[in-house]
């Protein structure tokens, strides 16, 4: 019995296959495709989930796409857009790691066929050394919370999974979820709203910390977490936003105040130290080495608001830290004065190695996702010189980067796309301090899905595991109203 | 009609429907979510409504003749007339309260609907109600729980008619549904008291706006300055929303200067607290000309649903919005989008041709206004 089924689906497949429109009479291009996403001599790693593409030519409505490896290896797709196998997808790439895939495209537009000059993508031969990431999604909302969560999504397929959607805990808002170094077992975030809380993953324990610290007399904002896994420096941000009204810039998010501190997660004690915590001074985006040896942060004079908006700018600095005692050291360094250039440092990152930091720069404040001007920039702790990296920025707004634990590759968000929304990219980074053309997150459909997606990527950063997720659970706790009271410790 | 046709957007399209039917209940809500998309006209809402009053009384009247057929002579006529009302008044109190969603009338036809499959007689009877219970449960969400008692059979027998195995039978199926309840609910998205109560049946209170800011929403939208100050006039408005709009209607009157409108309305504090609110308010900032505002409390309004729908209204101010800014990339992903709403098709396909034309822009009356006034602006802060 099972013979004739076995010829029954061939021939369905086959009379599926000869259905299809096949290429004749074309017509040779001398240029490269315009596809979207643009994976035109991209450098992506062996671990990469299909880059499935479309024409940005609506008029299109049929591509027959082949790629080749340098090395061997052949994958084909035909459709109104690609959708390559994955398992071939991962046997072409790792057969091709260190060489390229050479993509060739031909497309139906109006009945014509044409073929489009080849283009190639590149294989780096370093690994991603990542399982996924993990990010939030939010639509561009400003006062109200709709429907966001935080996701995890695996970069080898398009396995997207969320860990906590806020229709789980109605009318609260999740957001800044980061882990440490990349390792989710230590993880922080935070909801705010009717059940807010600050919440830590560490050592397989979740707790739920209070949302606000009374002499802090604020919450615990933008978190990184110390190598050695026991202390978080938080910001404490008073935040406020403010809407322009005749600019292409829509919002102003801003600071009346803010400070940086250190928790201990041992002790569950804030340690206040006045080197970090001035008065005139806003101390903000704070992250540690990946030594532990230093906290680096951002500065500004702060300025009143929303008067003098365009005049509060942020320097880059860092001061020393002893993960024994939990102790700042008893200088700070400035290490760029952007105020001095009329800009303003945002989001610095540290590179695994600690020789780079990878920073936002902006012409003012500290919220770059909504600066169209923002671009990443590379501070070489070496040399001591400080570029932009054209490589990856465009005329639309590059912020929130992230490093992969074996700092070969970082993510960051950018508005390119639309202007508006943000979505994923990704770039290898070299020895030499030079990084690839970035290549947008992967999708089955990416045309249709970034369409239709009315969310932003915020926040994200790379996991180097899948997140075991009980979204009910932790929606139960959050509600529980269950909290974790914070002490406070004065340092200096 | 307008609040409830504005708080959704029911595309024609697979995704769209794979997406409501991924949840239970997905198929009642699809199902009411394509009936109010008919209420974008007034006609329509009101021909779709008697409609649906129509069926529901025809559905109620098949499982009643059933019910009377099968239990023929014991039942009183006068009895069947009283009964016959129950599917009016169901609807009239749902319908009447903005929070209480169609998703639940839809719900309680596709019960029905499922009752008539169970049949009258014979052994398979129960173990059909379970299966149908399941089945409604997924489609309809837990007014399948009613299934049973429009089809009394499948709990009691006519011949013996034994209460206690009646109400064992009844207990055996709201324990089975409980436990597939409690074993869906881990891998589902929403609280535990959501499923139980049912996914959109009804939303949270006070989202989508309280009558007053419907009526001055509605107002505004439509222009009826004289009909807003009377109904002013005769009733404070509460809301600063509809303040605001008490404002914007006496300027328009010429009893407000420009000035003092302008200065009072930049604070949005407290004002786009709902979606109709923010409806009302993203409307009154375009009528003076201020996009970037407009554009703001749409996307308030788009976000403030609690069942989290998009609406065709608010997309459709973006997409406006974005026209006049000049971000055709924007108009074209909320066009897209729109084209899939039949009601919002031939708008959405005028939107992406003046996208892809931008000259066209210039030759609308109402848009080179918008523009000229935009480009004018000078910027300052509003909050």
């Amino acid at each position: 019995m099972k013979f004739p089924f076995k010829i029954v689906i061939s021939m369905m497949l086959l009379l599926l296959v000869a259905c299809q429109p096949q290429p004749d009479h074309v017509k040779e291009s001398g240029n490269q495709p315009d596809i979207y996403p643009d994976y035109v001599g991209v450098t992506v790693p062996a671990e990469i989930a299909p880059l499935n593409f479309a024409m940005t030519d609506e008029a299109v409505d049929w591509i027959c796409v082949t790629v080749e490896g340098s090395k061997g290896g052949q994958v084909t797709s035909a459709g109104e857009d690609t959708d390559f196998d994955i398992d071939e997808w991962h046997q072409l790439l790792s057969k091709n790691k260190g060489g390229h895939l050479t993509v060739s495209v031909t497309a139906r537009k109006e009945k014509q066929w044409t073929r489009y000059k080849s283009f190639r993508i590149y294989i780096n031969p370093k690994p991603l050394g990542e399982w996924g990431i993990t990010y939030r999604r939010i639509a561009p909302g400003y006062s109200m919370y709709g429907l966001m969560g935080i996701w995890q999504r695996c970069l080898s397929n398009f396995e997207e999974i969320p860990l906590l959607k806020t229709s789980q805990i109605p009318g609260m808002c999740v957001n800044c979820h980061t882990n440490s170094s990349t390792h989710p077992g230590q993880s922080v975030f935070h909801v705010r709203g009717a059940h807010g809380a600050t919440v830590i993953q560490r050592q397989g324990q979740t707790e739920l910390l209070k949302a606000k610290n009374d002499t802090l007399g604020g919450s615990m904002v933008y978190p990184s977490w110390h190598p050695g896994g026991r202390y978080i420096a938080f910001s404490t941000n008073k935040t406020a936003q403010s809407f322009h009204m005749g600019n292409p810039k829509l919002i102003e998010v801003y600071d009346n105040s803010s400070d940086v501190f250190v928790y201990d997660t041992e002790t569950q004690t804030i340690l206040r130290d006045s080197l970090i915590m001035t008065a005139a001074w806003s101390e903000n985006c704070p992250t540690f080495s990946p030594d532990g040896r230093w906290l680096y942060f951002t500065t500004a004079l702060q300025r009143t608001y929303p008067q003098e908006f365009q005049k509060q700018r942020y320097n880059l600095c860092r001061v020393a830290f002893d993960e024994r005692t939990g102790k700042l050291g008893q200088e700070v360094d400035t290490l760029i004065r952007a105020d001095s250039m009329k800009k303003s440092v945002t989001w610095p990152r540290l590179s695994t190695d600690g020789r780079y930091v990878m920073y936002s720069l902006i012409n003012y404040g500290y919220f770059s996702v909504w600066h169209p001007e923002a671009d990443l920039w590379l501070l070489d702790l070496k040399t001591g010189e400080t570029r932009p990296m054209s490589e990856v920025n465009s005329t639309r707004s590059e912020s929130l980067h992230e490093w992969s634990a074996n700092g070969h590759w970082f993510l960051f968000t950018s508005r390119r796309d639309d202007g508006l929304y943000t979505r994923l990219y990704f770039s290898s980074f070299d020895k030499n301090g030079k990084a690839t053309k970035p290549f947008m997150l992967p999708q089955r459909h990416p045309k249709r899905y970034y369409r239709e997606l009315m969310d932003s990527y915020n926040t994200p950063d790379f996991t180097i595991h899948k997140i075991p997720a009980n979204p009910q659970e932790m929606g139960r706790a959050i509600e529980s109203d269950q909290r974790i009271e914070t002490h406070t410790k004065l340092m200096k | 009609m307008t609040a409830r046709e504005q708080s959704q957007l029911w595309l024609c399209s697979i995704d769209y429907l794979g997406i409501r039917l991924s949840e239970p209940g997905g198929l009642a809500r699809y199902i009411g979510e394509f009936f109010v998309q008919f209420y974008y006209y007034i006609l329509w809402g009101a021909i779709i409504t008697a409609l649906l009053v129509l069926a529901m009384i025809w559905l109620w009247w098949l499982v009643v003749y059933r019910i009377w057929k099968y239990h023929r002579g014991t039942l009183c006529p006068l009895w069947l007339y009283f009964v016959s009302l129950i599917p009016l008044i169901f609807l009239w109190l749902s319908l009447r309260d903005i929070n209480v969603q169609m998703t639940l009338p839809m719900a309680v036809c596709l019960t029905l609907l499922c009752s008539l499959l169970i049949p009258k007689q014979g052994k398979g009877t129960f173990p059909t109600t379970i299966v149908l219970m399941l089945v409604d449960w997924w489609l309809a969400g837990p007014v399948c729980i009613l299934l049973p008692l429009f089809a009394p059979w499948s709990l009691f027998s006519q011949q013996r008619p034994a209460i206690g195995k009646g109400l064992l039978r009844m207990g055996l199926l709201a324990v089975l549904l409980t436990g597939v309840i409690l074993i869906y609910a881990p891998h589902s998205n929403r609280p535990l008291r959501d499923i139980f109560a049912g996914i959109d049946y009804k939303v949270q209170d006070g989202f989508i706006g309280v009558a007053e800011e419907q009526q001055y929403d509605l107002l505004v939208h439509l222009g009826l300055w004289e009909r807003l100050l009377a109904v002013a006039q005769e009733n404070p408005p509460q809301k600063r929303s509809c303040h605001y709009a008490v404002l914007l209607a006496q300027w328009q009157q010429w009893n407000t200067g420009e000035g003092e409108l302008r200065q009072c309305i930049r604070d949005t504090w407290g004002a786009l607290s709902s979606c109709c609110s923010s409806f009302l308010m993203s409307d009154l900032y375009l009528k003076l000309g201020w996009v970037n505002m407009s554009q703001r409390a749409a996307y308030e309004a788009l976000v403030s649903f609690p069942n989290y729908n998009y609406s065709g209204r608010a997309l459709k101010r973006l997409t406006e919005t974005s026209l006049i800014t000049g971000r055709y990339e924007l108009v074209k992903k909320y066009a897209l989008m729109l084209e899939q709403a039949p009601f919002y098709r031939s708008w959405a396909q005028e939107a992406l041709h003046m996208a892809e034309h931008p000259e066209l822009i210039e030759q609308n009356v109402n848009c080179r206004y918008l523009r000229q006034t935009y480009n004018m602006t000078p910027d300052a802060m509003f909050y």
